[in-house]
């Protein structure tokens, strides 16, 4: 028979590592952090196991997030950029256009508010409005109104990125 | 009569965002579609909704990892165990280091103690034998609580060694190589003598002397040496003392050239005893008035010590 814990490790792992990379923009990271998740969830045995994960999770990105900075404000040689790290070099088409994808996603997703961002990760992963409500301080009713806003903005900053892109095309051709 | 949908109230933006979401109740829910049935404008703000929800949605899904590779759950409860093992090591060790910081401050604790309650019983003990042989006075308490109020009279300057003797109401405890000394593995304090002495007890000294034995009133007596007298005739007798902070005292009465020689052979010792020649005091000498006045022309009473010689001058003033 298995175990709580094993049921959600396996129907929610794959979120939890979307959810965090989303965060932290580095694939091994994303999936150390959810281990550490899954490993604390063993330890607690929460009572709302799939809310307690998305939030411990959140957390651990919040405090990785921290660290990053700290890290680089000792470096003096880092750009400016955050670097997104891939597990395998592009070596194809297919991975050239799907990098491409991510990044115009990461750069709309950090034209978001942290409130609108957070609200619409979260929704992503599943989160119901009261979870997604109690995890963000939110009101229940606010849910609503912050996840329009949140999708609109995204696609409105994607679309802007999309339009420069053409723009760019059509001028240097 | 029903509304026109237009002048119906529309649904708001953020209720078809929770609509769609599944966020609402179930009799909201109808009530929407109902409204939706009827309504153009809402409707299509709803399918405007839908698409901006899916294009969401596929935007998200290319923020992902190419590849999410779950590691096996067994090795995730490998993890833990290991984690929950070195958590109990470290309460353990946290408890093993507690419990030896436990039993160090209550042994120190209970040395403390005891070492505030102890010191006058180790130093009765110490003394023994001659403490029950040699009995207080009933008087001997006034007389050491007026000793050095006389003495201060007499000198202006401060003798705080003095003071300690005698109103100190529980004595400093005596270091462990002054009570080693007491016990007589070490002489380092005690008188050095030459010739033949032989100890006495209390009541043999007693009955000897037949009147009064020199001493320190109320000062414990570690013991009681008498030599014969080279012209023969009362002996030299010695009497040693314990102070309260440990230090010897030598109480000595005999022939005025004995007592001389016995002071120089103490190395070390305060040589600022003070000698009394025993016709200055006859009286206190010798009450009874049995002794000859020849006698005590010739005898000299002397305290020597590792005391100050201003508390050796207070003792001599005691004993007389």
């Amino acid at each position: 028979m298995r175990d709580e814990i094993e049921t959600l490790y396996l129907t929610t792992y794959a979120a939890v590592v979307r959810f965090l990379y989303r965060k932290v923009w580095d694939a091994d990271r994303a999936e150390d952090l959810a281990q550490e998740v899954f490993v604390r969830a063993m330890r607690h045995r929460p009572e709302k196991p799939r809310a307690w994960v998305f939030a411990v999770a959140a957390n651990l990105a919040r405090d990785e997030a921290r660290s990053a900075i700290r890290k680089r404000k000792h470096l003096t040689l880092l750009t400016h950029e955050p670097t997104v790290r891939h597990q395998v070099e592009p070596d194809g088409e297919e991975n050239v256009e799907h990098d491409e994808k991510m990044e115009k996603v990461r750069l709309a997703l950090s034209q978001l508010s942290q409130r609108d961002r957070d609200v619409l990760l979260l929704w992503d992963a599943g989160l119901s409005y009261p979870e997604i409500a109690e995890q963000s301080g939110l009101a229940i009713g606010a849910v609503g109104t912050t996840l329009a806003r949140a999708r609109k903005r995204l696609i409105e900053a994607h679309d802007r990125m999309e339009l420069e892109k053409k723009r760019t095309h059509a001028a240097q051709s | 009569m029903p509304l026109s949908p237009d002048l119906m109230r529309h649904i708001p933006e953020e209720e078809l965002h929770a609509c769609l979401d599944q966020a609402l109740s179930r009799s909201q829910c109808v009530e929407i579609e109902h409204h939706l049935a009827e309504c153009r404008m809402c409707r299509a703000e709803r399918d405007a909704i839908a698409a901006l929800r899916d294009r969401t949605t596929a935007l998200l899904v290319a923020a992902a990892p190419r590849r999410i590779r779950p590691r096996p759950y067994a090795q995730l409860s490998a993890t833990h165990v290991k984690r929950v093992s070195r958590h109990t090591q470290r309460l353990r060790a946290a408890a093993w280091a507690a419990s030896v910081v436990a039993a160090v401050g209550l042994g120190w604790g209970l040395s403390h103690w005891a070492g505030s309650a102890l010191p006058s019983a180790r130093q009765l003990g110490a003394v023994g034998a001659p403490i029950q042989a040699a009995p207080l006075r009933a008087s001997a308490p006034v007389r050491l609580a007026a000793a050095p109020a006389r003495a201060s009279r007499r000198s202006p300057a401060p003798r705080p060694e003095r003071t300690a003797y005698a109103t100190a109401p529980v004595p400093p405890r005596p270091a462990a190589s002054e009570l080693a000394s007491v016990g007589g593995t070490s002489t380092a304090r005690e008188p050095v003598l030459e010739g033949v002495w032989r100890n006495v007890s209390w009541t043999n000294t007693q009955t000897e002397r037949d009147d009064w034995v020199p001493r320190v009133e109320g000062v414990p007596v570690v013991q009681v040496k008498v030599r014969q007298a080279p012209q023969g005739g009362r002996p030299i007798t010695l009497v040693t003392q314990l102070l309260a902070n440990g230090e010897m005292i030598s109480t000595v009465e005999g022939p005025a050239q004995e007592v001389a020689t016995l002071l120089a052979q103490q190395p070390g010792q305060s040589a600022s005893a003070e000698l009394q020649d025993m016709q200055a005091a006859p009286a206190t000498m010798d009450p009874s008035g049995a002794r000859p006045a020849a006698a005590a022309m010739n005898r000299t009473l002397a305290i020597f010590g590792s005391a100050p010689s201003d508390s050796l001058k207070a003792f001599m003033l005691r004993v007389k």
